[in-house]
Parts: structure tokens; sequence; C-alpha cells
């Protein structure tokens, strides 16, 4: 009798694991459709505000344009929509997402490299970096004039100060020390829908939203094939264990007579 | 005569000709066919085998993983993330190696559990035990040389420490400490001479000595839940005993592939586990010149990392952790009891063990987090709870009253 | 009947747990498989300068991993070319080892150019150049020789009779840009 309910509890818990990854999927990548309008404006948002000085060193470019349904063909020379909005350098599309910024004019500006953010999601996870992202406050005593709760005394300027500038969303807290995140993501904000009111632009949160999304993206392109291959692999696995257990009592319940 | 001549197949040929000339109906007959098992082994019993598909498994996916790892300081972290991205289903290897490793100490320490409540220990088994605290270190010290591999921070820091626990042996140490690293700092030579013992050396030596630990225990035969000796029985009598095919053979597809199950969801669905199994530390490359402000040992050698950090004096600190290793090797020696099974133990032995498993676990997490002075003392305390579980044991054993033991096993 | 029932459900079993096995080797197998970097050198193309190749001698480039010989022929050595079909296993360039535009006597598009890949089409050597008639024997008219089992080959990279070798050394596809600069990997924008 506990077996079956013991089953039962096993099924519960294993369709709810895996409950978020059951959605239309489209044929080439298998990223989810209300994702990947979501990663494409993140990428849009990295390759402009972060991409001057950050790389992510494991990414190519044509890898991007085939997963983010940027470009139709793979391996196509021509790959002009790719090329047009998101290289802003010489690169081909073959190489990897490499700043511009060289190593002597970093130290010379920032004092350290801007580090590579391929992993950034995985070393830190998404929420710290959302909030990391919206925690610059103002600080006169920063050359940039910009400080940060998350990483104190940090060296980076806020790369989102012109959406800023527009929102009003400084805080002018001088000393906010966070020791746990306050601003937790919104679970469904990571499968957002297009903005469907056009004539606001998005919000602060909104654009930070997408650009986690694109960077777990990049910490994990893999990540929706493991889960679709998983679906398959347990489906397969309960089958047949369903005719081993069948199997098995019969050769047991043999024993008794 | 000619008539049955036209029966025999060409495969029964092939298989006749084989068996003249090697000893396959022998084997099947002997490990098979007739090893008889007692009919009532339980839920427990199976982690053995559980573990043996297992590391076949990690060295399967560990070949794989060498096809494209790089084992140089330059390459290492590239070369992962690498077989991540770009080589089709190298995220599958990698996952599977990673949390294979987790779930080869979870279902280890699950199998030893079950020497510990069943007194598969004591006598005849000695020997079987002994082989596998052996193979126990082994792993321990194979999943330490590989945890340097992947040349994250976590990684090089772990060793860093790991390695510097021999300056402290007297006269030879620092001079151990060099041998071991190749250089005075964890370096691609350490990386060089880790990556060929965990690849090749040290599976080579299990593999020795899971056929020694077999061996020995097919000799023996296997113990049961209730403790009690009944493969000597004649085999006439009411069943006790039952061969291992088909009975265990089916019952032990059965529960390899409930694991396989759980295994599978983890794999494809959970594989870092909140940090346990892939720590986020370790998607940082490895910095020589700068240590992480926290450095967290990986779950499987946190009860023995913690004893470094709670002992103040080194030389102690190191004593201490070896001898809780050590104690495993004197069990059986130091169990005085008339009765294997804990079914028919007092209580004395009963409240012992479920403390004994409460402080390793404990134990085990604890050292996983940050440690504060109470944190620290009640490690200092779940330590001497571990020790005293093992020397106590001669006198609660010896002097516990136990329930009368069953006739037989099926007489419940 | 109780054993029939258990019979098929072991066969059921052995055939799904053979689909599994067959299923999990995939990904041992597809990991094999060229990574998109080395899938995006059999892409390249080379441009080689050919001003300093004197007539009669010769250079060796690269291109996708494999040695390309090329060579400046003298007038001398076109003219060989048509007396020595005798020696030759296939003189027309019946078989597939060349782009349209090379099959001809020449085996090139300029004449005066001979572009080959220099692996032996026996068991994949790199042949060595010996243009010199008389130079390994008394009937040798100049070409390449394989100094793994002896394959022979003449100035238009025809193999020769009697040799391991079966076919004739393959030609890439070229184009060139203007008379002293040819692009290897290329097809000519005519043809």
């Amino acid at each position: 009798m506990w077996k079956i309910i013991l089953f039962f509890i096993f099924i519960f818990i294993f369709l709810f694991t895996i409950a978020n990854s059951f959605e239309k999927k489209l044929s080439m990548s298998s990223i989810r459709a209300s994702e990947l309008a979501s990663l494409q404006r993140g990428a849009k948002y990295f390759m402009n505000y972060c991409s001057g000085c950050h790389s992510l060193q494991y990414m190519r470019y044509n890898r991007l344009g085939v997963d983010l349904k940027i470009d139709d063909k793979s391996n196509s020379i021509n790959q002009s929509r790719l090329k047009k909005n998101l290289i802003f350098t010489q690169a081909k599309t073959s190489d990897t997402i490499k700043s511009s910024l060289h190593k002597k004019e970093s130290l010379l500006w920032f004092g350290k490299r801007p580090p590579d953010l391929s992993l950034s999601i995985r070393a830190r996870s998404a929420d710290w970096v959302y909030n990391y992202l919206l925690s610059f406050y103002l600080d006169d005593t920063r050359p940039f004039g910009v400080n940060n709760s998350y990483i104190k005394n940090t060296v980076m300027p806020d790369p989102l100060a012109i959406i800023r500038k527009d929102t009003h969303t400084y805080s002018n807290v001088n000393n906010k020390t966070n020791d746990r995140l306050s601003l937790k993501i919104n679970n469904h904000a990571l499968y957002l829908h297009s903005n469907k009111n056009r004539s606001e632009g998005p919000t602060l949160e909104k654009i930070v939203t997408d650009l986690v999304n694109f960077l777990a993206y990049i910490a994990e392109p893999t990540k929706n094939n493991r889960q679709s291959l998983g679906k398959k692999v347990c489906g397969f696995l309960l089958l047949l264990t369903l005719f081993v257990s069948i199997l098995k009592k019969q050769i047991w319940e043999n024993l008794e007579k | 005569m000619s008539s049955a001549d036209k029966n025999i197949t060409s495969t029964h040929k092939i298989v006749q000709w084989l068996s003249e000339r090697f000893p396959i109906n022998e084997y099947i007959r002997q490990h098979f066919t007739h090893y008889y098992l007692p009919k009532n082994l339980n839920f427990w019993y199976f982690f053995g085998s559980l573990s043996l598909f297992i590391f076949f498994l990690q060295v399967l996916t560990g070949i794989w993983l060498t096809l494209f790892y790089i084992p140089t300081p330059e390459g290492a972290f590239n070369s992962i993330e690498i077989m991540m991205r770009d080589i089709p289903y190298g995220w599958l290897f990698r996952y599977l190696h990673s949390t294979g490793a987790s779930a080869f100490f979870i279902l280890i320490y699950i199998h030893i559990f079950r020497s510990f409540l069943y007194g598969s220990y004591k006598k005849p088994r000695e020997l079987v035990w002994l082989l596998g605290v052996c193979l126990y270190i082994i792993l321990l010290l194979e999943a330490f040389l590989g945890y340097l591999l992947p040349w994250g921070q976590a990684s090089y820091w772990a060793s860093q420490i790991g390695t510097s626990l021999f300056d402290s042996i007297p006269k030879f140490g620092p001079m151990l400490t060099l041998l071991i690293r190749g250089n005075n700092i964890v370096s691609g030579e350490t990386l060089h001479r880790f990556f060929t013992f965990h690849v090749i050396a040290i599976p080579s030596i299990l593999v020795f000595l899971t056929r020694l630990h077999l061996t020995a225990l097919h000799k023996v035969g296997c113990n049961n839940p209730d403790g009690i000796s009944v493969l000597a029985q004649p085999h006439n009598k009411m069943p006790v005993k039952v061969p291992f095919y088909p009975y265990y053979t089916i019952k032990e597809l059965h529960a390899l592939l409930i694991f396989l199950l759980i295994f599978s969801i983890i794999v494809f669905f959970v594989p870092e586990m909140h940090g346990y199994f892939l720590e986020a530390n370790n998607f940082v490359p490895a910095d020589p010149l700068l240590t992480p402000s926290h450095i967290e040992p990986v779950w499987y050698l946190a009860a023995f990392y913690g004893v470094l950090c709670v002992i103040p004096n080194k030389p102690l600190g190191i004593l201490i952790m070896v001898g809780l290793l050590g104690m495993l090797f004197i069990l059986p020696w130091l169990d005085r009891s008339p009765v294997r099974s804990i079914r028919y133990r007092g209580y004395y032995s009963r409240f012992a063990l479920a403390a004994f498993i409460l402080s390793f676990s404990l134990l085990s997490y604890i050292n996983t987090t940050l440690l504060t002075p109470y944190k620290i003392f009640l490690v200092q305390i779940l330590l001497l709870n571990y020790f005293l579980f093992f020397l106590l044991m001669p006198f609660y054993t010896k002097y516990e009253k136990n329930k009368p033991l069953p006739k037989s096993i099926c007489g419940k | 009947m109780e054993e029939d029932r258990r019979h098929l459900l072991a066969i059921i079993i052995a055939i799904l747990a053979g689909f599994g096995i067959a299923a999990s080797s995939i990904p041992f197998l597809a990991s094999l498989q060229p990574t998109a970097e080395a899938l995006a050198q059999a892409q390249d193309s080379v441009e080689i300068d050919l001003t300093h190749l004197a007539p009669g001698g010769s250079m060796v480039v690269a291109w996708q991993n494999k040695p390309i010989w090329i060579v400046r022929r003298t007038q001398a050595m076109l003219d060989n070319l048509s007396n020595i079909h005798s020696l030759l296993r296939d003189p027309d360039s019946l078989t597939e080892q060349q782009p349209i535009y090379a099959r001809n006597e020449y085996r090139s598009l300029n004449p005066e150019y001979l572009i080959v890949i220099g692996l032996c089409t026996h068991l994949g050597c790199s042949p060595q150049f010996k243009p010199l008639a008389g130079e390994l024997n008394r009937k040798w008219p100049g070409g390449l020789y394989c100094p793994c089992h002896g394959s022979k080959f003449d100035l238009a990279g025809r193999v020769m009779k009697g040799v391991a070798a079966p076919v004739n050394l393959k030609i890439p596809p070229y184009r060139f840009i203007n008379a002293s600069t040819v692009v290897i990997g290329e097809n000519p924008n005519l043809v």
C-alpha cells in the first residue's frame, strides 16, 4: 500500500521538477518561445551596454545567431542581421564575443580588467547579478560617481546610467549594506512575454531581467537540450521500471509455491 | 546419436568449443545459478551492486572526458567549458561524471550503513569489511585528485590545503609535500600528476581491490537482516536461501532502474544540486594569487576537513583525521556483541548507532557552512561522539541485554 | 501459462533494455564528431602569390591541413605530357579526381601551373617532387614519387601503370585572381 503512495509522491515531485520545461518549443534551437524574445532583447542590451568592456569568451556570434534565431541559416557567410545588429567590432561571425577594450587601457582607466561574463551567472547566481545591476547608487567620493552595495567600492561604472536617468531610479542611500538579496527576481519574469505596451519604454527592472536571462543562457546554452533529453530519458526509465517490477513480482511469487 | 547431432545448432557448437577451453559454465554455476543468498535481503542490500554500476559509469564517462580535457593550467578550465558548449553531448558527460561522483559517495555511505545495521563486518566477514574500508579510503583519494582537475577557484584552493597537510609530518613532511605537488605551490605539475593518478593509476587499484572484495564475499556468503547464518542449512527444507539468478538478478535490476531514475532526474534537472554537487566558486578560473573568502570543502570530504578547522593544533588535527578512518579498521574487533543484527540488539547499540549516524551526517553538513565559534564547539562535540561510538563499543556491546534470536529467517 | 507470461515479459524487457543501451551509445559516438572549430577549418581558402616561382620550380603550401604542390611547368615538360600515355593508367583523367575545368591534358586551368593535392592516392603519404627525366630510372619522365610504397605520378599528377596507387592525384578547386595570384579552395566564376 505504502509503495503506491510513495510512487505517487515520487511522480508528483518529478512532474513538479520538470513542470517549467513543458512549453512550446521552436524547431531548431530548443529554447522556449516565450524565452526567445527575452533573450533577443537581452542580447541587444548586452551588446549595447556591456560588450564595450566585458567579453563572453566562450560564445561565438554564429552560435548566438542560430540559438536566438537571429539568422535563419547556420554557417551562412552572409549572416547580415547578426552583423548589422549585434557585432560592433571587426569580428567575423565565427569569432568569439570579445570586447575591444585592451588590457593596457583597462588597467589605466579602471585599475583592473573587466572580468569575462560567460560564467557570471553560474559563479554568482541569477538573483545576485540581478540585484547587483539594480544596486548602483550615487556616491561623490567614487571616480565614476557611483558605488554599489553588492561590491563595495567597485570600479565598475553604472552601465545602465542612461536608463536610470530617464526613469529616476537612483536611490540616495549612501551606505546600503545588503547581506540578503532584497530584490528577488519574479519567477514569472524569467519567461517574459513581449512588451504589450509599446508606448512606454521598458522599465529598468525589465531591462535587467532580460539581461540576466541572456547571461543565464550564455552561462549554460545547453540547458534546454538537457531538460528535453531528461524528460525522454526519465519517461523511458519509468516504463522499463514498470515492466521489471511486474516480472520481479512474478518471479518472487513463484518462490512461495 | 546422429539425430541429436542434427539438432545441435552452430551457436551451440561454438559455445561448446569455448566451454571446453574456458571455465564459462563453472563460473556461471558458482557465481550465478548456484550462488545462494538469504531470501530476506532488503532495501539496504542493493547499494553494493549500485556502487559497482556507478564505478563503471564513472570510468566510462571519465574516458570520454579525457578525450576532450587538456591537463594544463591554461587549458583545463577552457577545455571543460568547450566540452559543455561545443562538443555534442559534452555537457552530458560532464554532468554524469560530477553527479556520479557525489552519487558514488551517497551509495557507499548507505552501503557502509547497512554493514553497521546488520553486523556484516563480524566474523567471518572481517576481510570483506577491511577490503571495503581500503576501497573507501582510496575512493576518497581518487575524488580528491579528481577535484583539482576543473582548475576552478574551489578546486585550486582545496588542493592547496589538502596537499599542505603533509607538511606537518615530522622530518619528511616538507619533502613529501614537494614531491606530491611537484613545485612549492599547486601548479601545472600538480595538475598533471593528479590527472595521471586519477585517470589510470588509482582506478586500476580500485578495480583490483573490488575484485578481492567480491571474491572474499563470495567465499563467506552474504549476511542477512536477521544476522543468522542460513547459508549452511541444507537445501531441501523450506527455502531460506535462493540462487542469485534469477531471484536477485531481477531484484537488483529493479533497484538499478529506480536508482537510474533518481540519478537521471538529478543529472538532467538539478545537476548543480544548489552548489553541493557543482560548487558555484568552481566556475571562476583558478587564481593562485587570490584566495576566496569562503573555502567550502566538497560535502563528502567535509567531515574530514572540519577536523582541521576545529582542532587548534595542526599535527593533532591531522592525527585525529587519520584516527577517524583508523577506527573503521578495528571495528570488527571492537564489537563484542554475540548478536549481529541491530534487530536483536539491546538499546545501547541502537542508541549508539543512531548517535553515530547523526554525528557523522551533521559533521558532513556543518563543515560545508561558514564556521562560527558555536559551530566549532558543536563540531568538537560531534567528533567526540564519533570516537566514543567506537571506543565504548567493547563495553556497551558486551554488557547490553539482547533480544532472543529467531530460529530461522522464515519464522517471523 | 505462468512461465509463458514471465517469458514474454523477459523478452519485452530485453528489447526495451536493448533499445535503451543503443540509445545511450548515441552521445558517446556523436561526441566524437569534428567540432565547430574543426569544421570551420574545412571551409578555409588560401591566397597564394606565384610571382617568385621560377619555371621548372615548385612550392608546397598548406590548404585545409593538406599539402598542395604548385609546379610551374616548362614548355618541354608540357610537351612531354602527351608522349607518355603508354606509361599511364588513366591518361585522359576519366576518374573524378579533378574539377571539370581541370579535366584536360594538363589537368589544370592554366597549363603553366600544376596545382595538385600532394597526398598519394594509395594510403595518403606525401610524394616527393622528382622533375628531371631519368632521375629515378631510365624511363622516368619526370613527376612525383611516393616513398611509402613506390607509387609514381607524372608532371600532371597522373598515376603510372604498375604501382599501388589506383587513381590520379587529386586536383583541388582553385581560381586565379590575376596572372600571379591563385586562391585555392574556391571555384572560378565562369565554370
